[in-house]
């Protein structure tokens, strides 16, 4: 230790910007890696979420890129309704309405709305609690799930009264269940964009509640709209009885057609990411390396000297990974941080869709993400230590060096 | 008297691009304890080669060298560090001390890798070597900040302060006036004559070299 | 003579020949550069003013064409479509932390400057003591660096100009190299004990 604490101090902190450069080169490499990572694990999650979805008979709506939403009338809306209830079977969610609930006073949250179809397709884990039941009645409690931010303020049992919701009318909601920490929904079609849910209440809806519904719960809902044990001749009619009325262009996704999308449009893009972020690390390696033979340059005179006292190469072998180990230790300190802050950013900034529950706040994806951190620093670390080692060692410690 | 240095040479070669150099070629060297011995030749001849071979630095030779009794080629290269640490001393030209640290800490370098030993070492111990060798007044001095033979002082402060066995002096009296040139070879035959260290010098100067015990002259070979 | 009689005077160990051997070497290099000119009748000299060697300015050079390109790239990547949501997010970093990115390579020239300045001093003592001066150094260091730099700079203006991309950065980018030369020619200096 004291070795170790004499050469960092009297050789290595004695040339610092030689350190400051190494530290700079590790974290543009580390955070590159950290994003890419975390891209890759949130694209792994959203793709589970959607192989409960994603079954056999099953289909995906999708509204065509093309498409114009002119202005739709609530006749022709529901008549799109009243057809889908009558012909389909289908699991309906839609989210991404905000509204203000009593005793929370300084953030909006999230609502959700799902049918029970949607419900038994994506087993909702829950911390506390039972599970939703649908055939509830209007003046009747509505059974819900909240997220676990709103749970202190409104744990199982409680009510929650909202003067204007959705439907036009005053509705109380019963808190049935607590949500799992960290609970996600993902973009069907962005699967790494999530939307968190625990400042979330999540809505069990029916048809009669659909109907009552206001346009934005009835057209969103379309749009992600999933119809169930079906064919594609019916969904063919589906979508062509939503364009005569709406106007508007529905796509429907086979399963298949789903795997082939995602095969072809993620893994294709991951692989571009991959190659792109392999190409950048081997630079910055490559450039962390020089960095490191600079040193051995400008250092060579004090490592001889210190050869040559007893010093032996296997100790500065162990110096150098300790050394190199503890600037690459700082670079992952300083990724925690950094991410730590951002998500503490959407506390402070109450944005209640994608703040997260987690040690500082970091969740499961920012965990692996910083093991990936890790291991590419340990490469780095041993690329860099053995190379200045054979570059002293190529040196011979003789005394013609020193004179 | 015992064997302390049994070194039989065959060749030792340098590889450059375009030529191959050979030299101490057949280059035998018995060297009891105690002994001062002075090594003179003409430059290129293999003088600091030699040093480098007797103390360790160098195993890229053909031959066969046993030091305190161990064939060295049996020694590991840790071992090597030790032995370097706590058997042999070496007395530079002042260059050789590193301009960032203190004379202090300069001196005081072999320590930091002397483990054991270095409990054994006390501050007294220290505190007799400076000012046997009369470098008190320097010492939280940076050796950019003293004289070339103040820095002179401060190598061989640093190569005798392990009490090594041996003290391979490689020109160390090269650029210094007279006063500090006798002063640095008194303080050698100093150890020599109070603990029993076994000397080697290499010198061009051939008044230095009549002080020691033998005196080895190498030779280019015709 | 005067040399070696105000040397018998001084008794003190601190000005002892060490000093005189170099201003005799000194002293030795002026008059033989001075018989030199005389003889050449030319008032230039045959010394080497440069300090950078092929393999310095190939480094320094990679060094900023690497950086240049960094910026190309980046600019580059801002015309592309991407139909990815995914590549989308990705690039978008790179995109929005252009400026800080090429900022942040920028700082392997700076490393460059500085370990090759301590690499010099040696020579830069050694050109002193035969009748160079620091400020006549760093005059050449500057100019070298910065002959390196517009070489630099005009091959990436005539590529961004070719492919259409905006040359802001590209400006960011030479005033920060300027910027590293002025402050690494501060450092020009010998080895400290002379």
């Amino acid at each position: 230790m004291k070795i170790f604490k004499f050469i960092t101090t009297k050789i290595f902190l004695r040339k610092a910007i030689l350190g400051i450069g190494l530290v700079l080169l590790l974290f543009m490499s580390n955070y590159v890696t950290f994003t890419v990572a975390r891209s890759i694990i949130s694209v792994a999650q959203g793709y589970e979420e959607t192989k409960d979805i994603n079954q056999k008979d099953t289909y995906i709506a999708n509204l065509d890129p093309n498409s114009q939403i002119n202005t739709i009338s609530e006749d022709e809306i529901q008549a799109v309704y009243d057809y889908i209830n009558v012909n389909f079977k289908y699991a309906f969610y839609t989210d991404g309405f905000i509204e203000s609930v009593p005793k929370i006073d300084d953030t909006k949250i999230l609502f959700g709305y799902m049918n029970e179809e949607y419900y038994n397709l994506y087993k909702f884990q829950l911390s506390q609690g039972k599970d939703l039941y649908f055939d509830y009645q209007f003046d009747d409690e509505i059974p819900v799930l909240v997220g676990e931010g709103l749970s202190k303020t409104y744990p199982v049992g409680s009510k929650i009264k909202i003067e204007k919701s959705i439907i036009g009318q005053p509705i109380t909601l019963k808190v049935q269940g607590i949500l799992k920490k960290n609970a996600y929904h993902s973009n069907y079609y962005a699967l790494n964009s999530k939307i968190y849910y625990n400042f979330s209440i999540l809505v069990p809806i029916n048809k009669e509640f659909i109907n009552r519904a206001n346009m934005d719960l009835k057209l969103n809902g379309l749009m992600d709209l999933i119809v169930i044990k079906s064919t594609r001749d019916e969904t063919i009619h589906l979508s062509n009885f939503i364009k005569n009325n709406l106007g508007l262009k529905f796509n429907f996704f086979s399963q298949e057609e789903n795997y082939d999308y995602f095969n072809n449009y993620y893994i294709q893009s991951l692989k571009i990411m991959i190659i792109i972020t392999l190409i950048l690390l081997i630079v910055m390696t490559c450039l962390s390396l020089w960095n490191a033979l600079v040193s051995v340059r400008l250092m060579l005179k004090d490592f001889t000297i210190n050869l040559l006292v007893g010093l032996s190469y296997s100790k500065l072998r162990q110096i150098f990974y300790s050394y190199f180990g503890l600037l690459s230790f700082i670079n992952v300190i300083i990724i925690f941080i950094i991410t730590a802050f951002s998500r503490y950013g959407y506390w402070l900034r109450k944005e209640t869709n994608i703040a997260t529950y987690g040690l500082f706040g970091l969740i499961e994806m920012d965990w692996l993400g910083l093991l990936c951190v890790v291991i590419l620093n340990i490469i780095i670390v041993i690329i860099i230590s053995e190379n200045m080692l054979r570059k002293i060692k190529k040196v011979p410690i003789s005394l013609g060096v020193l004179q | 008297m015992t064997k302390i240095i049994d070194l039989k040479i065959k060749e030792k070669t340098y590889k450059s691009k375009k030529s191959q150099i050979s030299i101490l070629n057949n280059f035998n060297l018995e060297v009891n304890v105690g002994e001062k011995i002075a090594i003179i030749g003409e430059s290129g001849v293999g003088k600091s080669s030699l040093l480098n071979i007797i103390g360790l630095l160098d195993e890229n030779y053909n031959g066969e060298y046993t030091l305190f009794g161990v064939p060295t080629d049996t020694l590991h290269t840790r071992e090597l560090a030790e032995w370097r640490n706590k058997k042999v001393g070496f007395v530079l030209q002042e260059s050789s001390l590193i301009n960032s640290l203190t004379i202090e800490d300069n001196i005081k370098l072999p320590l930091l890798y002397a483990g054991s030993k270095k409990k054994e070492f006390k501050a007294k111990d220290f505190d007799n070597i400076v000012d046997t060798i009369g470098i008190k007044s320097i010492l939280k001095k940076k050796p950019l900040e003293c004289s070339g033979g103040e820095k002179a002082r401060a190598v061989f402060a640093r190569g005798v302060i392990m009490r090594p066995l041996i003290i391979l002096a490689d020109e160390p009296t090269a650029s210094l006036d007279v006063e500090n040139k006798e002063r640095i070879i008194n303080l050698l035959f100093k150890m020599n004559e109070e603990f029993n260290t076994t000397i080697i010098t290499v010198t061009h100067d051939l008044e230095i070299a009549n002080r020691h015990d033998r005196i080895i002259r190498l030779e280019r070979r015709k | 003579m005067y040399l070696s009689q105000k040397y018998n005077q001084t008794n003190s160990i601190n000005n002892g020949d060490f000093y005189a051997q170099i201003l005799n070497v000194k002293k030795n290099c002026l008059k033989q550069r001075a018989v030199l000119n005389k003889m050449s009748g030319e008032k230039g000299d045959n010394m080497k003013k440069s300090l950078f060697r092929i393999a310095d300015v190939s480094e320094l050079s990679i060094a900023y064409i690497f950086c240049f390109t960094i910026n190309i790239l980046i600019e580059y990547i801002k015309t592309l479509e991407v139909d990815s949501y995914i590549l989308q997010v990705f690039i978008q970093n790179f995109i929005d932390y252009q400026l800080l990115i090429i900022l942040l390579f920028t700082f392997i020239v700076f490393i460059f400057h500085y370990q090759m300045l301590q690499r010099k001093k040696e020579e830069i003592f050694c050109k002193i003591l035969v009748g160079d001066t620091i400020s006549n150094i760093r005059i050449w260091y500057v100019l070298e660096c910065l002959i390196i730099l517009t070489f630099v700079f005009l091959l990436s203006i005539i590529v961004n100009i070719y492919f259409n991309f905006n040359l802001t950065n590209n400006i960011y980018l030479v005033l920060v190299f300027i910027i590293y030369i002025i402050v690494s020619a501060r450092k020009v200096q010998k080895h400290e004990n002379f």
